[in-house]
């Protein structure tokens, strides 16, 4: 910087008598600037390209059925638990699932930390759940403060480790949200010694940058990278694709909607480049807003909402296979008391495969997540607001669409 | 990949570490916490204002406050409400900080106050007020294009620093110290460029929402003078 002065000093004794000759040194500057910035930089990645969950024949989805269900074991002491979100492990690994979700005393409290548990492939059973990630201690990494914890968000990189994406907020409510990237910090990812740190707070925004919030499973890329789906909550809901490497580095951010209230995008891939965001819709009485993109995500279109209702809650999608699309929403218009389970060939034409929960219209089964792993569907959901269900769904034997 | 595509991508952000950042949350507060510290002993204790070593005892016992590791730290609370300050926003608290301390040396630097009513320094304000705006409208979604999203481009870094060049090269007056008074802003981009800090994006590198908060009540003020100013010569010379 100083060298910088100095040389603009010189050079401004040298031409600071002409208002042309100094436009030519502005010029001259900002040219040896954007050089010295370009040549740092790594190359443009690959157009995005997401990469199908299922790599062998397709099943048949209409003949999906519960094989098995429960609750997934919570934190001692905890009355709390919300947003779970479900992350494959690869093969060979003694765990086949890993979940993550929120918990504390209650949602916003102060002792909320998010909480994971597996499920082993040996047993058929889910481990004693374990905290992972705790806001104090993130904050003592970070330097500064996160006021609370709520959805976290997991993925795999092309080296293998785990990455949480956690909102935390800073001074306010959920609208005061920031996205805490962390990176598996631990040798192994066996739940007993998975350990997390900070990597940094995504840049999203101008503003202090808050508001944004992470809820939906990423898109993973072929080049082994990943879409992130997140949305800004402060007055306005609209939501953004934030686009990461194979190594988790951040390349850049899309609008996805020109909707002032559509938030909790879930992407669905329906080739490698055309892919769906569904979302969530604000409005009361509204419908699961959608939007497209053909060219992996550069740009994106509105489309006309779906005929599926939302009652302002969130919905998560799965692109299986061509042709075959996965959702789960609350299907009722007034509540949150029903699961349904749809599968599509075209994104927008639904029809139901299976009711995953049907209760009382005060009752809450919510923000679903959907994962493809040895041959069987996983969902799991929030029951109440007080603990993790989980089901696993497996087509009839031999059945192909 | 030709020179135009790469000077235009917005996906070949550059991040800062997590230690540089760390840092940097630390070292900015600390400098924008010694100037208010500053401001405000000399205000309330006027006496401070004769007294250059009691105000830089101040200054500098505020400033290392930031820097006491966890949640004793004022940066601790200032980072977890509005993270870090933008590189132009603590350079201009150092140069506050050493108007107020050493205002012989701030005029050697044309950092007195009087740089602050020039025309092109002026100019240089209503851009910050203006860019502030779109910014704040891009962060609800109001504008047709994605400004935040394209300050992670170099091409943002090139055109931020050619705007903010541009009100010098072409109102300041003739040897005037046009280039020192105005080159914060190309100075930030080019620390920007080595470290990039704060965010990686070139905006949160030359305007944070405070900074553009001070810069409207600057220019609303200069204004405000201005007018009442011409009024009186108006009303005299109607008189």
């Amino acid at each position: 910087m100083f060298l910088f002065l100095g040389a603009s000093l010189l050079l401004q004794s040298i031409f600071g008598r002409s208002v042309l000759l100094r436009l030519l040194l502005a010029l001259l500057a900002t040219c040896a600037l954007l050089v010295l910035d370009v040549v740092q930089r790594p190359h443009q990645p690959p157009p995005a390209l997401a990469a199908w969950p299922v790599t062998t024949a397709a099943p048949d989805l209409s003949t999906l059925r519960v094989v098995d269900r429960g609750p997934i074991p919570m934190p001692e002491g905890m009355a709390a638990a919300h947003a779970s979100t479900l992350l494959a492990m690869p093969a060979g690994h003694p765990a086949a699932l890993t979940v993550f979700w929120f918990s504390g005393d209650r949602e916003s409290g102060p002792n909320v930390q998010i909480a994971a548990s597996q499920y082993l492939r040996a047993t058929g059973q889910w481990t004693p759940a374990r905290f992972v990630v705790n806001r104090f201690a993130m904050g003592e990494q970070l330097g500064f403060g996160l006021r609370r914890l709520g959805n976290p968000l997991a993925w795999l990189d092309g080296d293998g480790r785990i990455h949480l994406f956690v909102v935390a907020t800073g001074g306010g409510g959920w609208a005061a949200s920031r996205v805490l990237h962390l990176r598996q910090s631990s040798a192994g990812s066996s739940l007993q010694e998975l350990a997390f740190a900070p990597v940094r707070v995504l840049p999203l925004s101008w503003l202090w940058n808050t508001s944004f919030l992470v809820r939906n499973a990423p898109l993973s890329l072929q080049d082994g990278g990943m879409v992130l789906p997140v949305h800004f909550e402060l007055g306005l809901k609209y939501p953004v694709a934030v686009r990461l490497d194979a190594q988790g580095n951040f390349r850049g951010l899309e609008r996805v909607s020109q909707r002032s209230y559509a938030l909790q995008p879930t992407l669905v891939m329906q080739s490698s480049a055309n892919w769906l965001a569904l979302m969530r819709d604000e409005r009361p009485h509204g419908k699961i807003i959608a939007a497209a993109t053909h060219d992996g995500g550069r740009h994106w279109n509105d489309l006309p909402d779906l005929t599926l209702d939302n009652p302002d809650a969130a919905v998560a999608g799965l692109g299986l296979a061509p042709g075959q699309l996965l959702l789960a929403y609350n299907s009722s218009i007034a509540s949150r008391g029903t699961l349904e389970l749809s599968q599509s060939s075209d994104g927008r034409q639904w029809t139901p495969v299976q009711t995953l929960e049907h209760g009382a219209p005060v009752d809450e089964f919510s923000y679903p997540a959907l994962l493809w792993q040895d041959g069987s569907l996983w969902v799991t959901y929030t029951v109440d607001r007080h603990r993790i269900a989980w089901a696993r769904l497996r087509p009839r034997a031999g059945s192909t669409p | 990949m030709n020179w135009l595509d790469a000077v235009s991508a917005t996906d070949t952000a550059l991040m800062p570490t997590l230690v540089a950042q760390q840092i940097w949350l630390h070292l900015g507060w600390s400098v924008v916490l010694a100037w208010l510290a500053l401001v405000v002993v000399q205000c309330v204790w006027p006496s401070a204002r004769s007294s250059t070593r009691l105000s830089a005892i101040v200054a500098l016992a505020v400033g290392l406050w930031a820097w006491v590791p966890g949640t004793a730290s004022p940066a601790y609370w200032l980072g977890l409400a509005f993270q870090a300050p933008s590189i132009v926003a603590v350079l201009l608290c150092a140069g506050a900080v050493v108007r107020r301390l050493h205002p012989g040396v701030a005029h050697k630097l044309a950092l007195d106050d009087g740089a602050w009513r020039t025309g092109d320094v002026m100019a240089l304000c209503v851009l910050g007020v203006l860019a502030g705006w779109a910014l704040l409208l891009d962060s609800f979604a109001l504008l047709p294009l994605q400004l935040y999203a394209w300050g992670f481009s170099p091409l943002a870094v090139g055109v931020i620093a050619l705007a903010a060049l541009l009100p010098a090269t072409l109102l300041a007056p003739r040897g005037t110290g046009w280039v020192g008074r105005v080159a914060v802003v190309p100075a930030v981009l080019l620390l920007l460029v080595a470290v990039h800090l704060p965010t990686g994006n070139a905006w949160d590198a030359v305007l944070d929402p405070w900074l553009w908060l001070v810069l409207q009540f600057h220019v609303g003020r200069s204004w405000w003078v201005y007018y009442k100013k011409s009024s009186a010569l108006r009303i005299f010379h109607e008189g």
